[in-house]
This record gives structure tokens, C-alpha cells and sequence, in this order.
């Protein structure tokens, strides 16, 4: 099990604007279940406020591929895995944010296509899985400065972090929801299932038992199917009562 | 006599509501499901169909469906141990909806009153939405 990790930014680095952005993008994580939709939402506003490109890479299984690229710019890498060797890969396992400044931070990793690794910052986007407490790596945003040569100023960093950790965030609960409502389907489908298995048999044995009665009539049997009767009647009630209270 | 085209998968209810309703005197035809009620249609006359929805190899809605177009003049019971179905539109091509209960003279009575409104020409009721 991993270790449950901290927000870690320090409120005096960000600015009122980017507060107000920050605060923006939390307010559209505590209403918005759909992932792609805020994403790109919270890519736009990197985009726009920073004048950064940015990209989103998320696993699908046991690969990362791209999900959303915004800029002026056409995106080389459509639907090609991003390199197992590539930095990218490094940052989405370790989950540790990186700011690369310099060309030499990316000595040993290879680039996803044929060209060098440029100096970007690469955001971990990771949530805490609300079942079982783990941390789940699900991707990480890509973000340079569109400026060739120019890294991506501390300030900003911490900015991206806090932006990547609510993405992070708003997946976790989207995958949450998902799974809670499949999780309410299968039940509400099982329970369904169940009481009409039993109102079945109910139906029969009761149905019988009253004809025992009417065929045995002055015995010990038609008493004894009475007593059956009565029984299942008890349990027909019980079900009804059931199926009102878990609205089937 | 009134003959009348029970459809049920259940073997153990098929048998009784079978008895039961020779025992009220009519004449009982039973099919496993959808399928073979139809073959039974096709094949004899029938004064009313009580039919089960949940059944394999054709259900009772796409059955009742059929029955719908090309026997509009025979009645139909839907007899059910799925309370939600009585509110579905499905439901307003039957002429009755009866929930399956160990008590069997709800659907005796639907059973009765049908047949009688049939003997008086009146031909096919409309949707009742019987409480039973």
C-alpha cells in the first residue's frame, strides 16, 4: 500500500491571480464527474493564462497515451503509446512533479519521437482511492512555455503542481461515481433478480398448500397445509414489503 | 367450453394454475414460452392468454407484442411476479395485469370477468389495471 502524500505547496509562492485561478478550476472539480470535459477545461486555462502548450497523457492499461493537446500547434504524437523510456513514464511512476530547466536534467531519457527531450515541466496527475486508501497514478500533464529555450518559472511550477493535483483529484471521484453506480446497477439487478426468484417459489408452494387444503379437507394433512399456507403468506407480505422499501 | 392458452416457464406453477383452472372448467393449453405459444396460436382457436414475462427463448413482451397485431380479439392477462411492469406502456396492450400471489383467485376472477365480457361481445377490453 503507498503512503497517502501530502499537498505540498506553500500558499505565499502563488499569486492572488492564480489563486482565483486555482480557485476556478476546484470550484469546476467539485461539480464536473466528466473527466475529458475537465481536463481540457483546466488545459485551456494553462493555456490561455500562461500562454503555455499543454498536454494531458493518461494510462490505458499498460500504456500512456495522449488524451488532450491544446496550442497553436499540430500535435506529431496522435494515438502513438508515449516511450516506456521516455522522462514522461519516469514521472507518472514515481509520481514527483519535474521542472526541467535545463537540456542536461534529460540526459538518459529518450523522447516518445525522433527528435531531443525539451525542457518542460511534467506534472503527475494521481489520486487517493477512495475503497482502499491507495495512491492510483493515472497520467500527467506535459507543459512547456512555447518559448524555445525558456523554462518554466518556479512560480509556475508550483502552479501546474496545484492544478495537476486537482485533476488528479477530480478523476479519483469520477472514477468513484462510475464505480458506485455500476456497483448500484449490479445490485439493484441482483436484489430484482432475487425476489422475483422467490416470489416464484412462494407462488407455487403457497398455491399448492391451499390445495391441499381444499383436496385433504377434515384431515391432519389439510391442517398441516394450512399451517404452510399461512406461512408463506407471512413471507409474501415480508417480500412485498422488501420490494417497496428497496424500490424495485 | 373456454379454451384458454396459459404461457409460463415455471414447471411447478404451469401445473398448478393448470389445475386450477381446469378445476374452474375450462380448457387449458400450456406453452413454455413465447415461442411455442404462438405455434399454439397458429394451430387452434384460443378465448384468452395468460401470460408470464420473464421467459426464456421469447419473453412475454415481445410475445405480447405479437399477439397484439395479429390476434387483436383474444384477451390477454399479464400475470407477473414483476410489480413494475404494470406501469410500463408495454403493459396498455394487455387487457388485464395480474401479480403472481400464492392467493390464485385474483387471477381466477380476472380470468372470469374477461371471458364473460367476451360472451357478451364486447370484445376486447381495455387495459385494467387490476390491484391484485
Amino acid at each position: 500500500m503507498t503512503k497517502i502524500r501530502s499537498i505540498g505547496f506553500t500558499k505565499e509562492k502563488i499569486p492572488t491571480k492564480r489563486c482565483e485561478d486555482l480557485l476556478e478550476i476546484a470550484r469546476l472539480v467539485s461539480w464536473c464527474t466528466d473527466r475529458e470535459y475537465l481536463i481540457k477545461t483546466c488545459l485551456d486555462h494553462i493555456n490561455q493564462r500562461l500562454g503555455m502548450r499543454a498536454r494531458c497523457v493518461l494510462k490505458e492499461e499498460e500504456q500512456l497515451k495522449l488524451h488532450c493537446w491544446l496550442g497553436n500547434y499540430e500535435c506529431p504524437m496522435e494515438q502513438v503509446p508515449v516511450c516506456k523510456e521516455s522522462i514522461v513514464w519516469k514521472v507518472v511512476e514515481d509520481g514527483i512533479p519535474v521542472n526541467l530547466t535545463e537540456t542536461h536534467q534529460c540526459e538518459g531519457y529518450r523522447h516518445t519521437l525522433t527528435e531531443k527531450v525539451k525542457i518542460k515541466a511534467v506534472i503527475p496527475l494521481w489520486y487517493v482511492d477512495s475503497m482502499t486508501q491507495e495512491e492510483r497514478r493515472v497520467g500527467a500533464l506535459i507543459i512547456d512555455s512555447g518559448k524555445k529555450g525558456i523554462p518554466i518559472s518556479d512560480e509556475d511550477f508550483e502552479y501546474l503542481k496545484l492544478v495537476g493535483e486537482l485533476i488528479g483529484a477530480a478523476i479519483g471521484k469520477a472514477e468513484l461515481t462510475e464505480q458506485l453506480i455500476e456497483s448500484y446497477k449490479r445490485k439493484e439487478i441482483m436484489v430484482r433478480e432475487t425476489a422475483h426468484a422467490f416470489r416464484n417459489r412462494l407462488t407455487a408452494i403457497g398455491g399448492f398448500s391451499r390445495r391441499m387444503v381444499q383436496l385433504a379437507k377434515n384431515t391432519d394433512l389439510a391442517k398441516e397445509a394450512g399451517m404452510v399456507y399461512e406461512e408463506v403468506e407471512a413471507l409474501e407480505t415480508q417480500l412485498e414489503r422488501f420490494e417497496k422499501y428497496t424500490g424495485i | 367450453m373456454d379454451k384458454i392458452l396459459l404461457v409460463e416457464d415455471h414447471e411447478a406453477q404451469r401445473f398448478l394454475y393448470h389445475e386450477e383452472l381446469v378445476e374452474e372448467g375450462y380448457e387449458v393449453v400450456l406453452a413454455k414460452n413465447g415461442l411455442e405459444a404462438l405455434e399454439c396460436l397458429e394451430e387452434s382457436r384460443f378465448d384468452l392468454i395468460v401470460l408470464d414475462i420473464r421467459m426464456p427463448v421469447m419473453d412475454g413482451i415481445e410475445t405480447l407484442e405479437k399477439i397484439a397485431s395479429q390476434y387483436k380479439k383474444i384477451p390477454v392477462i399479464l400475470h407477473t411476479g414483476y410489480a413494475e411492469y404494470r406501469d410500463q406502456p408495454i403493459a396498455s396492450l394487455a387487457d388485464a395485469f395480474v401479480l403472481k400471489s400464492s392467493d390464485l383467485s385474483p387471477l381466477k376472477k380476472t380470468v372470469k370477468e374477461l371471458l364473460e365480457g367476451r360472451a357478451r361481445g364486447k370484445g376486447k377490453k381495455k387495459m385494467t389495471k387490476e390491484k391484485h
